[in-house]
Order: structure tokens, then C-alpha cells, then sequence
């Protein structure tokens, strides 16, 4: 198990290592001039040389790749071009509100999915309508979404503030934006994971021990439903916590994704590519956080190759 | 554990199944199947597949899947109509007065519980048992069906077992509340040879032991050999033909037996090289045809078998069998 771990760590690292050279990359060949974007228009030449020339925009690309994997390294995101702060901690400034926003719209989806996945499996018909509110759902761009219950909540019913900014009243609107559009893959998932359980083989033995169906269903079922349901969990943190742009964006919610749609319009290139790195370490992350909950609660997956 | 367990052999129960039918929906997968089971006895179910045998079991241990329904006939456990139980009578005489043994141990236990666990729970919600007791019940258990180190056993994964320990498994759970009607469907087609000559051993010490009345489905003419007191032949979900083994090996007289029975010998006597001897045609899938079910495949079928369906008939001690011909058939 613990040389198990250890290679999945070395994977990770390798992972972001390799996102880290990808962003280099792309800062490289990707047109416009920093220097100018952070000068403005009517900058001088002079000032524009000594930009460059702080930048190293005008060393040759292996020393530039050498300095900018030693300060990555040394954790140091580089200096957002618009205002002038250190990447790291303007994204670690706003991480706690987009944790807030993530881990509410996980307990949304969860519970909502959960439930409603768990009602069609042990339902013996298809309902119709439930259907129809799963495609609708996945077949909505979550702006659509967002703007409606901002219009429905914030507006026609002035339950919610639509002024933007954290706080928990602010969290509702979004979090359930980001819940009900994460449901149907849970619900479709646990649906499917629970009506295959349903009819297993397993089951069969556990009704011919004569257990009662809560029984069944709680302690044979739901345990094998359980890995399923933790994988996709593990995809939507990763998710959730690199920055949902278009969520915090509609709800002014302050937190990465909005800030990376800011460091867009700004071409910010320090604070993106930034951005993407702490994504990919967060990712790599829930993944492995995942993969060992996963072996814990099922045998079957502690045997996987890594 | 304070009262002392009833003898032994007084566990065991007749078994009568009266003229059962099982509908899938509006397919008929058993037609009005009658047969006795003497109590402590073993009575095979014989069958190509799609003849009904193992829809036989599940109607008689009362675990239909759903969309299955018994749509007439009756089972019958000592005193016990099982056909007749729903709730929570049902659920009590799971295990209890009828207790299955699943074909395929790798599937039919739940791989993300431990063994030990999966027989311990049978105990702890059936009789009341603390967790302590149930642990050590299931422990015994394991023993009893030949497991080594049982308590080592107990705390695995089914995954980290063979297949021939997730029968044995298998079997303790299906043995754990001492059953009166043991069915058995296909226990030993997903083993090897020595692990399935192991595993019928040790159901027939165990049902020596505790007097077990057993439905046994099989294919195999060897286990059918090796075990069976009785054998019902099944075809199309009816009943064909029903004797003692000794008679149907050497005086089978429903031309669907026979020939089963001809595959056989022709499996064991054939040389090399020598082609297997085949029943010519395929099992009905859709439904049997009218008249006698086997009739597209009877060498020796005339008109009124497509047309009149054969009811079984005495012909001799213990023995029935539903043909037109028998009197020109040997």
C-alpha cells in the first residue's frame, strides 16, 4: 500500500510538472507583448525596454524556462501584471471563498442526486417527468441557469441578494446553480450503480438469507454504490475548487474563477498560468485523495495496479 | 445457545411441488410441474438450458426476481406452503425452511463485505444473536464446511478467496440456520473437477449429518450419478419424466431422457476424435411449441405430438413420464 502511494504521488508530481512546462510553453508562443500590456499604450520605448528587461523577456528561452521552473519550484507564481501582488497569495486570498462555494454545491448535488438516483432504482417504472428534468438539466449551459434563479430568487422574489460578494445568504444562489447542474450525473450514476446492485447475484443471496429490503439495501447495496459515487466526487472538487468561471462570474461570487476571468480581460499572464498550476495541483491531488478513499471502501480497488 | 439443537435427523422435510407455473411477464417458464421430494432425500432437476430448472428453484425457495411472479401451484416444506407466505413470514422462512445455494459463489457474494461478516449477519438480524456470538457461530460455520483457519478466512474480502472456498462460503451461508429444503442450482459448474468432487462430498456428509432434503440442478449426468436419490427431467418448463436414478439410468423411457442420456455415454466412451453425440435442434426459447414441447427434436415424434400435449403417466414404481409412444418405445 505505502509503495502504492508513493507512486501515485511521483505520478502526480510528474503530472504537474508537465502542466507547469505546458504553461511555459504557451506564455512563450502566445502573441502580444507583456511589457505593453503592462506599460499601457503610450508607453515609451525606454519604459518598455526596462520592463522587458525585468521580465527577461529578452533572455533566450532555456534561461527563461531555467528561472521560471526554479521559481515555480520555490512556489513563486510570478507578479500579476495588474496589480502588482504576488500570484500566489491573491490566490490563496480568494481559495477560501471558492472552497465555501464548492463544498456547498458538492452537499447540493449530493444530496439531491443521492436521493433522487435512489428513488428511480427502487422504483419499478420510469418516471417521465424525472427524465425530462435529467436532460433538461444536463442540456442547459449553467449560465442559462444561473441567470434564471438569479431572475426567479433575486429579483421577481427578492429572497436572495443579487449585490454579489461572500457571506452565506450570497452562497444559496450559487451553490444551488452549481448543484443542480451536477445532480443528474449523480443521480444517473447512483441509478445505475443501484439498479446493478439490485439485481446482482449478491442481492439474491442476501434476500435468501431473509433479510429486509431496508436491510438489503443499506448494508449490501449501498456499500457497493459507494465507489462510483466517490469517484465523481473526486472530479467535481477538482472541478469546483480550481474555479468555476462562469458561476462566480453571474454571482459575483469572489473567488478563483472569477479572478481568472479578470487576469483574462487584464492578459494577465502570471495570475493565469497561476491559476492553471494550482488547478493541476489540485487535481492531481483530489485524485489521489480519492483513489485511497476508494481502496479503503472497497477491496476490489485496492488491488488496481496504480 | 442455552436450548439444546433438535436431533439431527428430524430436520429434514418432504417436499411436494403441485402443479407450479412461473411466469416472466407473459412468458411461461414452468407449466405445472408436480413432484415429491421424500424427506432427507436428494432429488436432481436434469435440463438443457431454458427448461425451466433453475426457475424451478427460485419459485421453490421463493426468491423470483422481480417481474417473475407464480402464477398457480403451490410448494409445500413439512408444514410449511411456502407459496402461500408473503412479509414478513416470507422473509422467515427464507433461509429457514428453504435455503439456496447460488450457481456462480464469485458473484453471488458481495464483494465489498468480509466473509466472515456475510455469515455473521444471517445470525445477528435472524435470531438476535450479539455480535460476539454471531462472529463465533459464523467462525464454527466455516469449520463445518471445511475451511481451514476459519478465523483468518472470516476477516477476507471474497475477492482474496479461490472459488472452490467462496462455494464452501457459499454454503455456510446457505447452511447457517439450518435449513429443512437445501436447493442447490448448479453449485459446482464454475469449479474444476477435484474441487467440484470436493465440494459434493462435502454436501453429502452434510446432509447426512443434518438430514437435509435437497433439490440439486444440474447438467451433468456424472453429479446427477454421484448425488441423486431422484431425478425429475425438465424440458420446455415441463416436467418429462421423474424416477429413481438407478431406473433412469437403465430404463429412461421419455425419448428426450434417453437421448440426454446417449450424450452422455457418448462423452464418456468416445474415443478421439470421435464426434460427440448431439440432440439435433435447439431448446424452445420463445415458448414451446404446441403439443408435446419436445417434439421438433423426438426422433420418434408422429402427428398427435404436435398437436395433443402428453400428460405425465405411471409407468412403473416411482416412475412417470410424458409421452404419446411409450408403449412402442422400450
Amino acid at each position: 500500500m505505502a509503495r502504492r502511494i508513493a507512486v501515485r504521488i511521483l505520478l502526480g508530481a510528474f503530472t504537474v510538472l508537465a502542466v507547469v512546462l505546458l504553461t511555459f510553453v504557451l506564455q512563450y508562443v502566445v502573441p502580444g507583448d507583456p511589457a505593453r500590456s503592462i506599460a499601457g499604450p503610450k508607453a515609451t520605448p525606454e519604459v518598455l525596454k526596462e520592463i522587458r528587461g525585468q521580465l527577461r523577456l529578452d533572455d533566450p528561452w532555456w534561461s527563461q524556462l531555467g528561472h521560471y521552473l526554479s521559481s515555480v519550484l520555490q512556489g513563486d507564481l510570478g507578479t500579476s501584471y495588474s496589480n502588482d501582488r504576488p500570484v500566489l497569495s491573491l490566490i490563496l486570498e480568494r481559495l477560501p471563498a471558492t472552497a465555501a462555494l464548492a463544498a456547498a454545491a458538492l452537499v447540493v448535488e449530493l444530496v439531491l442526486g443521492g436521493l433522487w438516483g435512489m428513488w428511480e432504482a427502487l422504483r419499478p417504472k420510469r418516471s417521465w417527468l424525472l427524465a425530462t428534468v435529467n436532460v433538461g438539466l444536463l442540456s442547459m449551459p449553467v449560465f442559462s441557469l444561473g441567470f434564471l434563479l438569479l431572475l426567479l430568487f433575486g429579483y421577481q422574489l427578492p429572497v436572495f441578494p443579487i449585490d454579489g460578494g461572500s457571506g452565506p445568504a450570497r452562497l444559496v444562489l450559487p451553490a444551488v446553480t452549481l448543484g443542480l447542474m451536477g445532480s443528474p450525473y449523480y443521480a444517473n450514476v447512483v441509478r445505475d450503480s443501484m439498479r446493478e446492485a439490485l439485481s446482482s447475484s449478491y442481492v439474491r443471496t442476501a434476500v435468501s438469507k431473509g433479510l429486509s429490503r431496508r436491510r438489503i439495501v443499506s448494508r449490501h447495496v449501498l456499500r457497493n454504490i459507494a465507489s462510483p459515487v466517490t469517484t465523481l466526487i473526486g472530479m467535481d472538487v477538482a472541478v469546483f475548487l480550481s474555479g468555476v468561471v462562469f458561476v462566480e462570474k453571474i454571482f459575483a461570487w469572489p473567488g478563483i474563477g472569477q479572478m481568472q476571468t479578470d487576469a483574462f480581460t487584464d492578459l494577465d499572464r502570471p495570475l493565469l498560468t497561476g491559476t492553471v498550476i494550482v488547478a493541476a495541483a489540485l487535481v492531481v491531488t483530489a485524485n489521489l485523495l480519492v483513489d485511497l478513499l476508494r481502496s479503503a471502501i472497497d477491496p476490489r480497488a485496492a488491488s488496481e495496479a496504480p | 445457545m442455552t436450548t439444546a439443537p433438535a436431533p439431527a435427523a428430524t430436520l429434514g422435510s418432504e417436499v411436494t411441488v403441485d402443479r407450479l407455473s412461473v411466469n416472466y411477464g407473459d412468458f411461461t417458464a414452468l407449466r405445472d410441474v408436480s413432484l415429491t421430494v421424500p424427506a432427507g432425500t436428494t432429488t436432481a432437476l436434469v435440463g438443457e438450458s431454458g427448461s425451466g430448472k433453475s426457475t424451478l428453484a427460485l419459485a421453490a425457495g421463493r426468491i423470483l426476481p422481480p417481474g417473475a411472479a407464480i402464477s398457480g401451484g403451490s410448494v409445500t416444506v413439512g408444514d410449511t406452503e411456502l407459496t402461500a407466505l408473503t412479509g414478513k413470514a416470507l422473509r422467515e422462512a427464507r433461509g429457514h425452511t428453504a435455503a439456496y445455494l447460488a450457481q456462480d459463489a464469485s458473484a453471488a457474494l458481495n464483494p465489498v463485505i468480509r466473509v466472515g461478516k456475510q455469515i455473521a449477519e444471517v445470525h445477528q438480524v435472524r435470531c438476535g444473536a450479539s455480535r460476539a456470538e454471531a462472529a463465533e457461530l459464523a467462525r464454527q460455520g466455516l469449520a463445518d464446511v471445511g475451511i481451514p483457519d476459519p478465523d483468518r478466512v472470516a476477516r477476507l474480502y471474497p475477492g482474496a478467496l479461490s472459488g472452490g472456498m467462496r462455494q464452501r462460503v457459499i454454503i455456510a451461508i446457505a447452511l447457517a440456520f439450518r435449513p429443512q429444503l437445501l436447493i442447490a442450482d448448479e453449485p459446482t459448474t464454475a469449479l474444476d473437477v477435484t474441487v467440484q468432487a470436493d465440494i459434493l462430498a462435502l454436501v453429502s456428509r452434510l446432509q447426512q449429518q443434518c438430514g437435509l432434503t435437497v433439490i440439486w440442478i444440474t447438467h451433468d449426468m456424472s453429479v446427477v450419478a454421484e448425488l441423486a436419490d431422484h431425478v425429475a427431467v425438465l424440458y420446455g418448463g415441463r416436467l418429462v419424466e421423474h424416477t429413481d436414478v438407478l431406473t433412469l439410468f437403465e430404463g429412461a423411457r421419455h425419448p428426450y431422457t434417453q437421448a440426454l442420456l446417449t450424450c452422455f455415454q457418448s462423452g464418456r466412451t468416445a474415443g478421439p476424435k470421435q464426434p460427440f453425440t448431439t440432440i439435433s435442434g435447439s431448446p424452445p426459447v420463445a415458448g414451446p411449441p404446441g403439443g408435446c414441447p419436445f417434439h421438433p427434436r423426438c426422433p420418434q415424434a408422429d402427428g398427435r405430438c404436435g398437436t395433443e400435449l402428453p400428460v405425465p403417466r405411471r409407468v412403473g414404481h416411482d416412475h412417470t413420464a410424458a409421452c404419446h409412444r411409450l408403449e412402442e418405445t422400450p
